[in-house]
């Protein structure tokens, strides 16, 4: 049985803003997250995913100890959080889009510097090390407002594998790249983690992002969790497939057909998309020829993680 | 509790040190305003003296703006610290390592203390070669002179330091001016006797206005009242606990209230 490394109980934080009037101050309470479980074993990675506003980043802080739950627990390699925040925080490390390390140090001093408040034997040396496996050497000297948003994710990404962490929090590590650098950096992070084998919770927008580096996905909306399972998993709980093709002849036969069988069609352009459930693709298929509708560019796209998310914002908006 | 990461204490240290080598505002926060102070109250003090008053002007001027600067400095490196962590959004990079308030708090006094030791040795030397005032001339009145001073400026900072945290950028200006509330109370150029007899009773409250105070009685006759200056201190002391236990009340309301998060 794998070890378990994070495990979240019953977490809720609710925060109070304060609405000032001249009669009186009005207390709104907001519940940024309410009552979630979860946990991560040893080497997994977790997409934690959700819209705007969902908790997700709240999650994240809380398991960093940057804000106190209103209820709840967290705890870190089985250690109470609240009891053990520096023990745990030794082995844990974080990188996120929107903070920075300091801009007016280099990346070494920089790496030095957090190699230093990790209290690692041997700074020095291990900051070499770490340059190399990050391909830093030659930007070793340059201060950070020197750096690209690409180089700065890199050495965001340095600095979070430097104390060798047994898990790593990601918040939209790519968030700030373009996708050459962000396919890079997720390179990285999965090269990275086969060789230090490291547990990941990671937070995305992009659901192909997530799709290709997590186990498994735990979904947030309105701080409640809706949804657990593979990428996979939760992509197939959307039945529903799409159709892309170009009409060459009966499109007003095709609209029939569709109306008499209660699926849906979108006609953009010279392109024809019919939203149809998975195990009627065959069906679909054999009235198109029967009743002579000529068509070529057909493409089947099967639901992905993102057809999940986009579903469950709509069901949440309504 | 647990015990102190002094490898993370030194990890502050040296990234300010690192700031400090190519920050041309460190450099002007430490030099420039009081060499302007210093110019500024020396000519006027010179200017004064003509008048024949009876007492050491240029000293009684000088030694003020030097101790002032004491104060000034000592408070100023506590919260440049926090401060340049929050301009460089590096509050959660340093907070999610095993790095406490009270290392935080631990690295700003080392750090003060040794810019405030070159600032303090660079205005006495130009004090000397401009006005003649030798600072040293005060004995050993300036050893719990300076402690005190220096214990005061931390307790403002430490406090400064919870409002931001707590409040926010929108405190700044408040909480810069804070030291200036002090100020009059703290008889740095008059004697407190002048003080209508309200802020007397104020100035009894205030550690400095017991070293200036006595730093003018060094300046006339010489001597000084070792019984206030223990008063001064005991007073600093109970100042710098309560900043101290506000700063960590503060810290833990801004993790519940998700403050440091916006503050980065």
């Amino acid at each position: 049985m794998k070890t378990t490394i994070l495990k979240v109980k019953n977490l809720t934080k609710t925060f109070s803003g304060g609405k000032f009037s001249l009669r009186r101050v009005k207390k709104e309470k907001i519940t940024a997250v309410d009552d979630i479980s979860f946990q991560i074993s040893e080497g997994e990675i977790v997409g934690l995913l959700g819209p705007n506003g969902a908790g997700k980043t709240t999650t994240i802080q809380m398991i960093l100890g940057l804000i106190t739950p209103t209820s709840g627990s967290i705890s870190v390699f089985g250690l109470d959080l609240k009891m053990h925040r520096k023990r745990i925080l030794k082995e844990v490390n974080f990188s996120s889009t929107y903070t920075h390390l300091p801009w007016n140090l280099t990346v070494w001093e920089n790496l030095y510097v957090q190699a230093l408040l990790y209290g690692i034997d041997n700074p020095k040396l291990k900051v070499t090390e770490i340059i190399e496996v990050f391909s830093l050497i030659g930007k070793k000297d340059k201060e950070v407002n020197e750096l690209s948003s690409g180089w700065t994710t890199r050495l965001n990404m340095a600095k979070a594998f430097l104390n060798n962490p047994r898990f790593i929090l990601f918040d939209e590590p790519t968030a700030s790249l373009d996708p050459e650098s962000a396919e890079g950096v997720r390179q990285e992070i999965r090269r990275v983690r086969r060789k230090f084998q490291t547990t990941i919770l990671f937070t995305s927008h992009n659901m192909a992002e997530v799709e290709q580096i997590c186990d498994r996905v735990v979904f947030l909306d309105k701080g409640k969790i809706i949804a657990r399972d593979t990428p996979e998993g939760l992509a197939k709980r959307i039945k529903i497939s799409r159709i892309e093709m170009m009409i060459d002849d009966g499109l007003k036969r095709l609209q029939r057909l569709i109306r008499e069988n209660l699926w849906q069609i979108k006609v953009s352009g010279r392109f024809t998309t019919v939203e149809i459930a998975e195990k009627e693709i065959p069906k679909f298929l054999n009235l198109l020829s029967e009743r002579g509708i000529s068509y070529r560019e057909i493409s089947i796209e099967k639901p992905t993680l993102e057809d999940f998310f986009l579903l469950t914002a709509k069901k949440q908006k309504h | 509790m647990e015990a102190i990461n002094w490898s993370g204490v030194k990890g502050i240290i040296v990234r300010h040190l690192f700031t400090w080598r190519r920050d041309l505002d460190r450099v002007v926060d430490a030099f420039w305003w009081a060499t302007v102070d210093l110019i500024f109250w020396g000519l006027t003090s010179k200017y004064i003296e003509q008048y024949n008053t009876g007492i050491d002007i240029v000293a009684v001027f000088i030694g003020g703006i030097i101790f002032w600067s004491v104060i000034i400095g000592s408070q100023r490196e506590i919260n440049m610290p926090l401060l340049d962590e929050a301009w460089n959004r590096n509050l959660i990079n340093l907070f999610t390592t095993p790095v406490s308030i009270i290392e935080f708090v631990l690295a700003t006094l080392v750090l003060g203390l040794s810019k405030l030791t070159v600032t303090m040795s660079f205005l006495s030397l130009l004090a000397f070669i401009l006005y003649k005032y030798n600072i040293f001339d005060n004995g050993f009145f300036l050893l719990p002179a300076f402690a005190n001073l220096i214990l005061t400026g931390w307790a403002v900072g430490f406090f400064i330091n919870g409002l931001i945290l707590r409040y926010g950028y929108k405190i700044q200006s408040f909480a810069w001016a804070l030291l200036f509330v002090i100020y009059p109370f703290s008889a740095v150029i008059y004697p407190v006797s002048i003080l209508p007899p309200w802020a007397q009773g104020i100035a009894r409250f205030v550690p400095p206005s017991y070293v200036f105070e006595n730093m003018r009685s060094v300046i006339s006759v010489g001597r000084f009242d070792i019984n206030q200056l223990i008063a001064a201190f005991i007073l600093n002391i109970i100042y710098l606990i309560l900043a101290i236990l506000f700063l960590k009340a503060m810290y833990a309301k801004a993790l519940q209230l998700g403050k440091l998060i916006k503050l980065n």
